[in-house]
Order: C-alpha cells, then structure tokens, then sequence
C-alpha cells in the first residue's frame, strides 16, 4: 500500500480534520492529535489492510529554540511498518512542554515500551498508561532530560567532578604541545 | 660460594673449578628475595576479564591468536576480581558503571595494578565534552597505573602497556608492597573521592 | 518421595533400578526457594556491560529483566552538538563491532535529507566495505557463541580470520576497529593500490576457513546438543519485540532490507536472504540463530565477488556536494540500514545549519536485547547465557 493510500483510509476512519497530512518534505507523514494516538495505531496494527507489526521507532524532538517554529514543545515520531506488506506509515503527534504527556502504545507493540521509556529518560515525555516508566539508559537518580535543549551539564555527580577541562588555549582535544 | 656473573654465555671453566658439586654446578642462582619473588610476579599478570567497549574488542583480539597474551604469562583471563592482578579498564566509564568498577577495583587482592585502556578511560576521549553521563577518566575513581592511550590502542599499543606493569611489578620491594598506602588517600577505602580532581590527584 | 531415595542395603538398590523406569518423570519432591540472582553488569557472558536480573528457582529462571545503560555515552547529544560529518565517528562506536554498516547507515541518512548523487565508484567502496566488515562481525558472533557454549578453540579461528579483515581495512582507512571512513556524499578516501587483490585472496581462503569453524562448532554433536531446541523464538515473538536481523530471519522471516527496500547499489548483486532451517533443533532456536550468520558470511562473500567484478577501477570516491560544509534543508527522514545486528535505523532531524537538530538512532541490539525475557523465562539458568550469547548484542549501540 502507497503511503498516499494509508493516510486517505485513515483521514476517511478518523476524519478529515484530525488527520493532518504532510508530504512535501522527505518523509511522508501524517500529524495526529496526542490523544488519537492510541486509537490510530491500534487500527494501524489490527485492521488487515494495513496489517503494521513492526514498531520500527520512535523519536521524540525538542522543538524549543528551533528556527521558524513558534511551538515550544515536544514532537514524538513513530515509525511503524508492515512485514507482511511491506509499507511503512509514519506518524507525528505534538505535545506543550508545560504538560507533555502522551497516551503510551507499550501495550500495542511490546517494542513501544522501552522506547517510551527511553523517550522519558532522554526528554521527559510521560506516557500515560505505561506500566513501568522509568529511567532506561541514565543512572537512576539522575537530575534533569539530557536531550532538552535547555538541559544543563551537571557539574557534579556523586562527589565526582563532571566539568569539562580542555586545552589552556580553550580548544579541545589534539596534543597539547 | 657466590657465583660469578655469567651473562648467559658458556659454562666458564673456572666457575665449574671453583664449584666441584654437580647438581648446584650450573643450577643455582643466588639472588634477594625481592628480585625472585618480582620475577615470578611479572610473569604471570592475571588480567580480569572487564570489558566495556570498543576498547574490549581490542582487548580480546590482544587475548586471541595473532597477538596472544598468553606469550607474556597473562593468557588466563580471571572472572573474579579476587583472583585478578591486573585491571584493564577498557571502554568508557559511565557514571552508571563507577561505582561498579570501583567495587570491582576494591574486590581484587594487593599487589594490584590498573592499566587504562583507551582515550575515554584516561580522559573522557571523544565524550570528553558533550558526554553528560561520561565519567571524565577513571583516576577520578580508582588509582591509575598506566596509561594506554588510543582510540582504540592498537594491541600492540596494550601489549607494552603490559610490559610497564610488569617492569613496576619488577621494581618492587617487598617491604613496600602493601601499596595501597602509598597511594593518595582519597582513592583507598570505601569513601567516595570528595575532592576536587586537582586535590585529589597530587600523586 | 520415591521409594528410590532410600539408599539402605543392597536390595533396595535393586528396587530401585525396577522401580526407576516407572519414577523417572516424576520430580522429586523438595522445597526450593526463590533467589534472586544478579548478572552484571561485570559478567564474562553478557558480552559487555550488561546486567540481568534473573529470579531463580534452583537452576529454573522464573523470570528475568535485563537492565541496560552502563555505558549510555550519549551519542545522540554529540550528534547534535556538532556538524553533520564530525558525528560520523560517533556512529563508529554505536555497533563497533559493524563500524562500516553504522557510518553508511547515517550516511544513507544524511544523503536521503540533501538528495545529493552519489558517485558510482564510492557506492562500489561502500559496499566493499561493509560486507568484509559483516563477515568480521559475524565471525566475532560465532567465535564468542562458541566461548558461552564452553569451546575455547573456534573463538581462536575465528579471530585469526577476522584479524584478515582487519588488515584489509586497516590499510583503506587507517584504523582497526572505529574507520570514520564512509561520509555523506561518498567515502573519506580512494582505495589502495592492489587491495583489491589482497580482498579476493581473502574471500578464498574465508571460505576453505568457514569450513573448518562449522566441522569444528556447527555440526559439532555437542554443540547442537547444547544449542538446538533452546530459546525457541516464534516469528510473532520476535516481531512483537522488534527483533530483526539474523534473528528474526533464523525464525522463517525473509526479511533482510537489502532486498527489501534496496539502498546504496545492493540490487545490482545477486544473493540469497538465509533463513532458518530446522536443519537441527527447530526453526528459531539458538542452533538456527548460528547458522544463519555462518550462512550470510558466505553471502557476503558471494556479494563482495560480484563487486570485484563489476567495480569500475577508478572514479570519485566523494561528492562535490559534500565535500565541504554543508546545509541540509530543513527537514526529517528516517532511514534504515541492514546491519549485521538488524535493522539500524537513523531519524536525522535538520533545521537547515549544518549542524542535525536531532540524530535517533533505532540500534538492533536495543531490541534484540528486549526479547530475553521471552525466550529465557522458564528456562535453565544456564541456558540464558546461551540464549544471550545466541542474540549477539553489542551493548554499544544498545546503551549509545
């Protein structure tokens, strides 16, 4: 199936106006209001036309500070596909930054869960819904979303030092003399 | 009856005079308890088998045919650190991961030594600025030996790095061979380091 | 309790060996405990610095959880930090077992934002390259399969071949291991003089050499004994979790993406997607997870003849387009590659700098990982190292 395809039956199951279709750029992608999220993709998965299985990925983006984007928020990508058909559909969902909670597909795809986790731990997206969300990759008790574009470097963990020491000359790396 | 120095060469006809018994004739050595005791460590320096990253593929390639460790008496990877000599800390050390190698540091027997394999063990390497959750060297932790700069070294490059451990096991003396005294307070024990690095880091 | 655990006297005995055929499914009646068991992250059979909790019941694993992110070395901010070419040694140490695979994935990414044209003779090298890169990493796959079933010897044959691969790359890029050698719009550097001849010496004697590894660990009776029928993986299962790579097609899934969605010049060769057989044990189980990567490795060989043979023997190796600093426009793509591990997917994000406003990168392993409480739940304690190492993560890319 076209991807073209996809997005009209989903636009005809969901509405016109929920469904908000992109394909300029160089992925076709349709943006779906958050709280749709679960119910789109559980029709991606189980309805035999579209028949996605594979939970390819999922990617959360910062928005904050990005040039010619007045939203301050949090973009979620998933990449889901089809084995057995052999499409890919990429969806996109937009969360504010005051409150970015999305409802959780762990329990659609397996693969989900660790990538919402990992989604929680890098930016601090909640999925609501999820049954374990908890820091993945950083230590536990780490402060602070790395990947947000305002994180800071911690300076300290554990009464170990975390400042980055470069050359005298201010550059890094190379032989120093 | 001191032997004369030999150097290697042909049984001397004078030494075989001076020493009329034929089992101590060519078969004594006569040296301190010191050297002996050194020799027979530096040539077995048990490394713990610790990867983390990259560096451990080096690692192990340095193990395996080709390289082969085991022609310097330190083929024999322990899976304990209690039966280990020598640490190899190869790959980057996450803040996640410190604490478990300086439990793994504390658990193995004196005399020990840690080689740090790889330019994220000594310095942060490529994470060094933009790396949050990279620990910015492992001397921040435990107590460096050797430095094996790299990214990664080359197993020759981790071989002479083990022939510098076993020219300190050579140089040391028995009277000083608790040598976790000698080394700066703030890595012994079971404490954190609370210092700052530059405090911490005098020797 | 069997009258068999009476041990009084001579007679009994003989009871016993009567009574035995009658007892033998019977387990004995003893009260266990539950332990919990913690397996890493310093462990020499979870490939690195992985960490598995296990709840035991004697030797059965009830259930168990790996726990990742000891080495998380936060390769996505660096990406991000940087320019679109100074993130390409970072992609070196995500899979640095597969370091060629990770730099053309990325690559593939970045090109797939800019659509800029490739030249012919750089699409050759690219996939020269990556597939004497997979064959190194598949035989680090079988060799180190080989350590976690407890044979010492083939680990040795199979370093000593990829050692062979390392010359070969070493001399066209320079390093062993982390080669930073394939850049959008092409590869770093031209070839070297007579490498290519050096390449096909090699590929003769992989294939004398691949022999040798499966008389000694593949169609070893002991080893198919100690592999097949453990960790059966149905299709659903691994696509459930993600699994993809020689895993999931080990299960019976013709899924391999250089077939599938054809990137760089790979429909230009001819070879087969290897699946799982069921020669022994059954389809899915750790046995076929072997063979399938013993399989591509000659695969590889069959694609790295065709390229000897068709390659031009000379050209651009690097894109103008991209030979300088350059500014993708504003957009994102992802954009997957098959990688030795699986599929290894990148979601570059650009803002039009020259600089990625956000690099994802969908690691194999990260999945790959994800399925053991599948496959080990309810299994022997032993075994779960078997079906770890049989999964052929590398914690690099699983943590990033």
């Amino acid at each position: 199936m076209e991807s073209s395809a996809i997005f009209a039956a989903l636009k005809t199951k969901f509405g016109e106006a929920a469904i908000d279709l992109n394909e300029d750029g160089p992925e076709a992608f349709a943006m779906v209001p958050s709280e749709l999220i679960p119910d789109v993709c559980q029709h991606l998965r189980d309805a035999p036309e579209f028949d996605c299985d594979l939970f390819s990925c999922l990617t959360g983006v910062d928005l904050k500070g990005l040039k010619g984007e007045t939203d301050d928020g949090f973009e979620v990508i998933y990449n889901i596909e089809s084995t057995g058909k052999a499409h890919c559909v990429s969806l996109r969902t937009r969360v504010a930054r005051e409150k970015p909670e999305i409802p959780s597909v762990s329990s659609i795809w397996e693969t989900a869960d660790w990538h919402e986790r990992e989604s929680f731990d890098l930016l601090g997206i909640v999925f609501t819904g999820h049954p374990n969300l908890v820091r993945i990759l950083c230590a536990d008790d780490w402060i602070g979303y790395p990947l947000r574009k305002d994180y800071e470097f911690p300076t300290e963990y554990h009464g170990i030092v975390c400042e980055f020491e470069g050359n005298e000359d201010g550059t890094w790396g190379g032989h120093p003399g | 009856m001191p032997l004369k120095k030999n150097n290697g060469g042909p049984p001397r006809q004078d030494l075989e005079n001076e020493n009329p018994d034929p089992l101590t004739k060519e078969n004594v050595i006569i040296t301190s308890v010191d050297k002996a005791l050194n020799w027979t460590r530096q040539a077995s320096v048990w490394p713990l088998t610790f990867g983390l990253a990259c560096c451990a593929i080096e690692m192990m390639a340095t193990l395996a045919a080709k390289y082969d460790f085991d022609r310097f008496g330190s083929g024999v990877p322990r899976a304990t650190p209690r039966q280990a000599d020598l640490m190899i800390v190869a790959g980057t050390v996450s803040h996640k991961m410190a604490p478990r190698v300086k439990r793994l540091f504390d658990q193995m027997a004196d005399p020990k030594y840690v080689i740090a394999m790889g330019g994220c063990v000594i310095k942060g390497g490529p994470y060094a600025k933009y790396g949050y959750h990279v620990l910015q060297g492992v001397d921040r932790v435990i107590p460096v030996d050797v430095y094996v700069p790299g990214c990664p070294p080359r197993p020759e490059a981790l071989l002479e790095g083990l022939f510098k451990v076993k020219e300190l096991c050579y140089n040391e003396k028995l009277s000083d061979r608790d040598r976790s005294k000698a080394r700066p307070k703030v890595f012994g024990g079971f404490e954190w380091p609370t210092k700052t690095k530059k405090e911490g880091q005098s020797a | 309790m069997s009258p068999s655990r009476d041990v009084k006297g001579s007679k009994t005995k003989m009871a016993d060996t009567a009574n035995m055929n009658t007892n033998v499914h019977e387990p004995p009646d003893v009260r266990t405990e539950e332990l919990l068991l913690n397996m890493g992250p310093q462990h020499p059979s979870t490939h690195g610095v992985l960490k598995v909790v296990a709840k035991t019941d004697g030797e059965l694993v009830l259930e168990c959880e790996p726990v990742v992110g000891y080495l998380h070395r936060c390769f996505e901010k660096c990406a991000e930090s940087g320019s679109y070419v100074q993130a390409v040694p970072y992609t070196d140490r995500l899979d640095y077992l597969m370091a060629m695979g990770n730099n053309l994935g990325y690559c593939l990414a970045v090109e797939a934002l800019m659509k800029v044209e490739i030249p012919e003779y750089a699409d050759y090298i690219r996939v020269l390259v990556t597939e004497l890169n997979r064959i190194g990493s598949h035989l680090i796959a079988v060799g180190t399969f080989g350590l976690d079933t407890g044979a010492i010897t083939p680990f040795f044959y199979a370093f000593r071949d990829r050692e062979m691969v390392l010359d070969i790359l070493e001399e066209i890029c320079g390093q062993r291991l982390n080669y930073n050698y394939i850049r959008p719009g092409g590869v770093a550097y031209d070839l070297p003089e007579g490498i290519l001849d050096k390449i096909s010496t090699f590929i003769d004697h992989m294939e004398k050499s691949l022999e040798e590894i499966n008389n000694l660990l593949t169609y070893n009776g002991i080893f198919i004994h100690r592999t097949a029928n453990v960790g059966v993986m149905t299709p659903e299962v691994a696509i459930k979790y993600g699994v993809t790579g020689p895993n999931l097609r080990s299960t019976g899934v013709k899924r391999d993406l250089r077939k599938l969605r054809p990137y760089s010049i790979y429909d230009r060769f001819e070879f087969n997607i290897c699946t799982g057989t069921g020669e022994y044990g059954t389809i899915g189980d750790c046995w076929n997870r072997h063979i399938v990567r013993t399989q591509e490795i000659i695969e590889s060989i069959k694609i790295l003849r065709q390229v000897l043979n068709a390659m031009p023997t000379e050209g651009e190796h690097l894109a103008k387009a991209t030979a300088r600093k350059f500014r993708p426009p504003k957009g994102a793509a992802y954009t997957a590659v098959e990688n030795s591990k699986g599929e290894l997917g990148f979601y570059i994000a650009s803002d039009g700098t020259d600089e990625p406003w956000r690099v994802k990168c969908r690691a194999p392993s990260f999945h790959n990982v994800s399925v053991l409480p599948a496959l080990a739940n309810g299994t022997m304690l032993a075994d779960l190292v078997i079906i770890l190492g049989s999964l052929d993560i590398v914690l690099g890319e699983i943590d990033r």
